[in-house]
C-alpha cells in the first residue's frame, strides 16, 4: 500500500545505502504477499522503516539499514563508537547492547521478571542445547522460544557449530556438514546449514546466526584457519537459501579467518556483498592473547558495513566491551556476569568483589554504591558474605546484580556517545578499573593484571589509541 | 539502640461448641484463628521500616528458610508469595556459634538478611527442613543438644541459643525440645520431659536473654500420653512461676515429626495442649501435608513449620489440592473423568508431578486461574518440565513461589471458614475429596 509513495524516494533511498532487502520487502508488500499475521511486533519493524524512510538522514555518517526483519538506526558517533537503535520482531534495542546467555532456555536463577527489571532488551540461546533439550520441534509446537519461556522481547541463537566444537567430540568437518558425537549419549549427528537454519527457523529467534567452520582460536593451524574462511562463506550461502523465515527472523554472517588479519580482511569482503542484515565477528574470545584479539576485532570492524549492526561474539568483560565499542562494535554476549555470580564474585566499576572474603564480614555497604538493582537496595556485602556458594539464592542475588551491571554500563556507554563524551567516558572508565592507587576500603580485584607502573594494559592503550583515544598517564 | 519489638497473641474466634459433646475439657482442641501482634517503637529513628505494628493472622505456617534466606527464594519475593502472612523460621542451627553471628549487627536478623517486610521472625532450635535428622541427638553426657547444621553436627549448649538469639534478635524464640525417637522407652522419655524443663527454667531464670524477646516453652514425652499430659503440666507451672512468665506466649507441641497415624497425633496434641492456656500460641512443627494440617487445626493448632511447600517443590511437585469447599466438591466429582482418560503422571490429588512426561507440551500454567508470579506471567507446564529435566534452578524456584502461593491460600480458607463456623464442612469436603482419588 504504501510501496508507491516510497518508490518515489529513490534519491533519499540510495543516500542512505540501503540494501537489495528494501527492494525485496517493497515488491512482496506491494504484491499483497508476506506473512498474514502483523500483530504488535511485526509493527515495531513496519513503523521503524516507516520512520527511516519518511526522515531525511541528519548527515552522510548515521547510516541506516531495512531487512525484511530488522532495521537499524544509526543516532550518533563519536569517532569509530556508535550509538544505535535495532528494531527486531520483538523489541527496538538500543545499541551498543550487552546480552546474557539462557543457555538452556532460562539465565541460571533469574526469572523473566528480574530480567526485565534489570531492563535487559535481548536474551541469546544456544541452539546446541535447546536442540538438545526439549529439541527444536518442541519449542516450535509451544509457539517459538519466546511463548515456550515466556519472554516478550528480543531473542537471538547462536548457530550451535561453537557448542559442538567445545563440548562434543567433534569427529568430522567436511564441506557437506559437521559431524559430531555427543559424550553423554555417544548418539552421532550431523549438522549441515541446511538442518542449523531449520532448527532456528523453528525456535523463532529474531536473529540467527550463520553455521560456521568454528576453529580454536588457538589453534595456530594457518592452513586449517584458511580452509575454515572459505568453508564458512559457502556455508554462509547456504545459510541464506535456507532460512524459511525472513519476514521474522534476521539472519547475521560470521567473520572468520582465526588470527591472521588478512584471512580476517577477506572473510569481510567475502560476507558484506551478501548483504545480510547484521554481521558478527567470531572465533575470538576463545583464550587467544589480547594482543592478537582487538586486532582481529579492529581489522573486521573496520570493513564491516557501517549501516549494519556488528556483533562480537562471546565477549563479556567490561574492560574488553569499551575497547570493542571503541573500535566500532554494538553488541555483545557471555555467560560471564551469571556463571562468576555462582561462584560469588560481584561486578563493581573498580573490579571484582570476591564475596567469599573475610574482608567482606563485616562490610555493610550494598555490592556498589549507586546500584540501583534489587540485590543493592536489599543487602549488605556482608550478608552475601555468609551466603554465597553455600545457598543457592546467593547465586540469584549476586547474579541480579552482575546482570543488571552490564545494563548500567551499557546505559552509560550509550549515553556517553549521544552526549559526545565517549572519550571521557573511557578515560574515566578505565582510570577506575586500573587505579594507581586503591583506596583502603575498595576491596575489589583487578579483571586482569595491571602493568607495574599501574598502567592500563598495553593492549587496552594500543587498541584505544587506533580508536583515536588516548589514555592520559 | 534499634527498636523494641513487643509480641502479644490474641483469640479471635474459637470454636467451642461443636467440640463439646464429648463432655470433659475438648474445649481447647477446637479450631480458632487468632492474631499474632507484634508492636515497635522507633527507639533509634533509624529505618521506619521497623516501626509500627506488624499482624500475623493464625492459622498460618511459618518460611522455611537457608542461612534466613527463604530457600531458592529473595526474601522479599517470599513474602510477596506468601501473601505477608507467613512467620519467618530462622533455624538457630544455621548460625550455630559466636563466630557465625559476628556479623550481624543491631538491626538483628531482620535488617541483616532483609527479612524487615516479615511480620514476625521466629528463631528455632530446630531445623524443620532437617528435622527427621536431628530428633534423637541429644547427647547424654553434657546439657547440650546435637544437631545437623549446614555446618556438620555439632552440640549447642543452652546457654549458647541465647547467645544466638541475642544476636538475631528474633521475635520469638522457640525453645529447645529434647525429641523422644518413637522405639524409646519410658526412662528415655523420662529424660526428655526434665531436660526440656530444665532448659526452659534455665532460659527464664538467668537472665541472659536480652531484649523483649517471647518465648515458646517446649511440650515433650513421645507417645505416652501421660507422660505428654505431666510434662505440659510441668511446664505450665514453671512458667507461672517464674518472673519472666510474660515473656513465654506460646508453645512448641515437639515430637510429632514422626509420621504418626492420624490418630496417635491427635491424642499426643491433646495431652500436651490439655493444660496449656487457650490464650498460648501453639506452633506445631513436624506437620504440613494439607491432611494433617487439617486435623491438627481441628485439634487447635495455630502454626506450622512451612517445610511442606518446599520439600514438594525440590522433589518437582506443585500443589494442586482444591481450595475451598466447593472446588473439592466438584473436583470430586471431576474424579472419573480424568481416571478414565488413563493419564498416569504420578501426580496425586494434592499435587502434580511436573517431571512426568505427560507435561512435555502442556501449555497450561501450573494452577488455571492462580495468580501467583510463577502462573501469572504465565509460565507453563512444559516450561517447568523442561527446567527440572535440565536440571535449571529456575524451575525449582518457580515451583516454590507457586506452592508457597497455594500453601498460603489454604491457610487463608481455614481461617475464613473458622470465622463463620464452616471449617467442618471444609475438611469434610477435602477429605472426600482426598478419598475419591485414594
Ligand atoms: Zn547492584
Ligand atoms: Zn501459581
Amino acid at each position: 500500500m504504501d510501496a508507491a509513495p516510497r518508490r518515489g524516494n529513490n534519491n533519499k533511498r540510495r543516500r542512505r545505502e540501503e540494501d537489495s532487502f528494501e527492494e525485496f520487502v517493497s515488491d512482496e508488500e506491494g504484491g499483497g504477499g508476506g506473512s498474514g499475521d502483523d500483530d504488535d511486533g511485526s509493527s515495531l519493524v513496519s513503523s521503524a522503516r516507516a520512520r527511516v524512510l519518511s526522515s531525511p538522514p541528519l548527515s552522510t555518517l548515521l547510516a541506516s539499514s531495512i531487512s525484511p526483519a530488522l532495521v537499524f538506526e544509526l543516532s550518533s558517533r563519536e569517532k569509530r563508537a556508535r550509538r544505535a537503535t535495532m528494531t527486531t520482531h520483538h523489541f527496538a534495542c538500543q545499541l551498543p547492547m550487552f546480552m546474557p546467555v539462557g543457555t538452556q532456555g532460562s539465565v541460571k536463577g533469574l526469572t523473566a521478571l528480574d530480567l526485565e527489571n534489570a531492563r535487559v532488551q535481548l536474551i541469546l540461546g544456544n541452539t546446541y542445547h535447546l536442540e538438545q533439550r526439549p529439541g527444536s520441534a518442541l519449542i516450535e509446537t509451544m509457539g517459538g522460544l519466546h511463548n515456550f519461556v515466556s519472554w516478550k522481547q528480543a531473542m537471538l541463537t547462536d548457530s550451535g557449530g561453537f557448542q559442538m566444537v567445545s563440548l562434543s567430540d567433534l569427529l568430522e568437518v567436511s564441506e557437506h556438514a559437521v559431524t559430531f558425537q555427543d559424550p553423554a549419549t555417544g548418539n552421532t549427528t550431523t549438522l549441515t546449514p541446511e538442518h542449523c537454519m531449520q532448527v532456528q527457523n523453528r525456535i523463532g529467534a529474531d536473529i540467527m546466526m550463520a553455521l560456521d567452520d568454528v576453529v580454536s582460536s588457538t589453534a595456530n593451524d594457518p592452513k586449517r584457519y584458511e580452509e575454515a574462511t572459505y568453508r564458512t562463506t559457502r556455508w554462509l550461502k547456504r545459510c541464506i537459501a535456507a532460512h524459511k523465515r525472513t519476514d521474522r527472523q534476521s539472519l547475521f554472517g560470521i567473520v572468520q579467518g582465526g588470527l591472521d588479519l588478512a584471512l580476517r580482511r577477506k572473510s569481510c569482503e567475502e560476507l558484506v556483498p551478501l548483504n545480510l542484515p547484521g554481521y558478527a565477528v567470531g572465533g575470538l574470545s576463545g583464550g587467544e592473547d589480547k594482543a592478537n584479539f582487538w586486532r582481529c576485532v579492529d581489522a573486521s570492524l573496520e570493513l564491516l558495513p557501517e549501516n549494519k549492526p556488528r556483533y562480537v561474539m562471546g565477549v563479556g568483560y567490561p574492560v574488553d566491551i569499551v575497547v570493542c565499542v571503541a573500535l566500532g562494535a554494538d553488541m555483545f554476549d557471555c555467560v560471564y556476569p551469571t556463571r562468576t555470580a555462582r561462584f560469588g564474585t560481584a561486578m563493581v566499576s573498580s573490579g571484582l568483589l570476591k564475596l567469599r572474603s573475610r574482608s567482606f564480614a563485616n562490610d555493610m555497604r550494598p555490592i556498589e554504591a549507586g546500584c540501583d538493582c534489587a540485590t543493592c537496595k536489599r543487602y549488605t556485602r556482608a550478608y552475601l558474605h555468609t551466603i554465597v556458594t553455600r545457598e543457592p539464592v546467593a547465586s540469584s542475588l549476586v547474579s541480579v546484580h552482575n546482570v543488571r551491571y552490564m545494563m548500567r554500563l551499557m546505559e552509560q556507554i550509550r549515553e556517553a556517545i549521544e552526549n559526545n563524551r565517549f572519550e571521557a567516558f573511557v578515560q574515566q572508565f578505565m582510570r577506575k578499573q586500573f587505579p594507581r592507587v586503591r583506596a583502603n576500603d575498595d576491596y575489589a580485584v583487578p579483571y586482569e593484571k595491571m602493568e607495574e607502573d599501574g598502567r592500563a594494559p598495553v593492549w587496552v592503550r594500543e587498541a584505544l589509541a587506533k580508536a583515536g583515544i588516548a589514555l592520559k598517564s | 539502640m534499634c527498636a523494641r519489638r513487643v509480641v502479644s497473641f490474641a483469640l479471635d474466634h474459637a470454636k467451642y461448641a461443636q467440640n463439646n459433646d464429648d463432655g470433659g475439657n475438648a474445649s481447647s482442641l477446637a479450631p480458632r484463628t487468632g492474631t499474632i501482634t507484634v508492636l515497635s517503637d522507633q527507639s533509634d529513628g533509624k529505618s521506619a521500616s521497623t516501626a509500627g505494628t506488624q499482624k500475623l493472622l493464625t492459622p498460618t505456617s511459618l518460611v522455611c528458610t537457608r542461612r534466613a534466606s527463604a530457600h531458592l527464594l529473595e526474601n522479599d519475593r517470599a513474602q510477596k508469595a506468601y501473601r505477608t502472612n507467613a512467620a519467618v523460621c530462622v533455624p538457630i542451627t544455621h548460625f550455630p556459634g559466636e563466630k557465625y553471628v559476628a556479623g550481624i549487627q543491631s538491626g538483628g536478623i531482620r535488617e541483616f538478611a532483609n527479612l524487615r517486610a516479615a511480620p514476625v521472625v521466629v528463631a528455632t532450635c530446630d531445623d524443620p527442613i532437617r528435622s527427621e535428622y536431628s530428633y534423637s541427638q541429644t547427647t547424654n553426657k553434657s546439657k547440650g543438644f546435637y544437631r545437623l547444621t549446614p555446618f556438620g553436627w555439632l552440640s549447642l549448649q543452652p546457654n549458647q541459643v541465647r547467645t544466638i538469639a541475642n544476636a538475631i534478635k528474633p521475635d520469638v524464640l522457640a525453645l529447645p525440645i529434647d525429641d523422644v525417637p518413637p522405639a524409646a522407652g519410658k526412662r528415655r522419655r523420662e529424660t526428655a520431659v526434665s531436660r526440656t524443663h530444665a532448659w526452659l527454667t534455665e532460659t527464664l531464670d538467668d537472665g541472659e536473654l536480652q531484649g523483649d524477646v517471647a518465648l515458646l516453652a517446649g511440650l515433650t514425652g513421645g507417645t505416652d500420653e501421660v507422660v505428654r499430659a505431666r510434662a505440659a503440666k510441668l511446664t505450665m507451672e514453671a512458667v507461672r512461676a517464674s518472673s519472666a512468665c510474660s515473656r513465654v506466649v506460646g508453645v512448641t507441641v515437639g515430637g510429632l515429626a514422626h509420621g504418626y497415624p492420624a490418630d496417635t497425633t491427635k491424642a499426643m496434641l491433646a495431652a500436651s495442649l490439655e493444660a496449656v492456656p487457650e490464650s498460648m500460641v501453639r506452633y506445631a512443627p513436624g506437620l504440613g501435608a494439607p491432611d494433617d494440617v487439617l486435623r491438627a487445626v481441628a485439634s487447635g493448632v495455630d502454626l506450622f513449620d512451612g517445610a511442606y511447600p518446599l520439600t514438594c517443590a525440590s522433589d518437582g511437585y506443585a500443589l494442586t489440592f482444591p481450595l475451598t469447599a466447593q472446588a473439592a466438591r466438584d473436583a470430586t466429582h471431576e474424579v472419573d473423568a480424568s481416571a478414565s482418560a488413563g493419564v498416569d503422571v504420578g501426580s496425586d490429588a494434592s499435587k502434580m508431578n511436573l517431571r512426568a512426561v505427560a507435561y512435555r507440551t502442556d501449555a497450561r500454567p501450573l494452577v488455571v486461574g492462580c495468580t501467583c508470579e510463577a502462573c501469572s506471567r504465565p509460565y507453563t507446564r512444559a516450561y517447568i518440565h523442561h527446567l527440572l529435566n535440565v536440571h535449571e534452578l529456575l524451575g525449582e524456584m518457580l515451583l516454590e513461589v507457586h506452592n508457597a502461593h497455594h500453601y498460603s491460600l489454604f491457610f487463608e480458607e481455614m481461617r475464613r471458614t473458622v470465622d463463620d463456623n464452616s471449617f467442618d464442612d471444609f475438611a469434610n469436603a477435602h477429605f472426600a475429596y482426598r478419598s475419591a482419588h485414594a
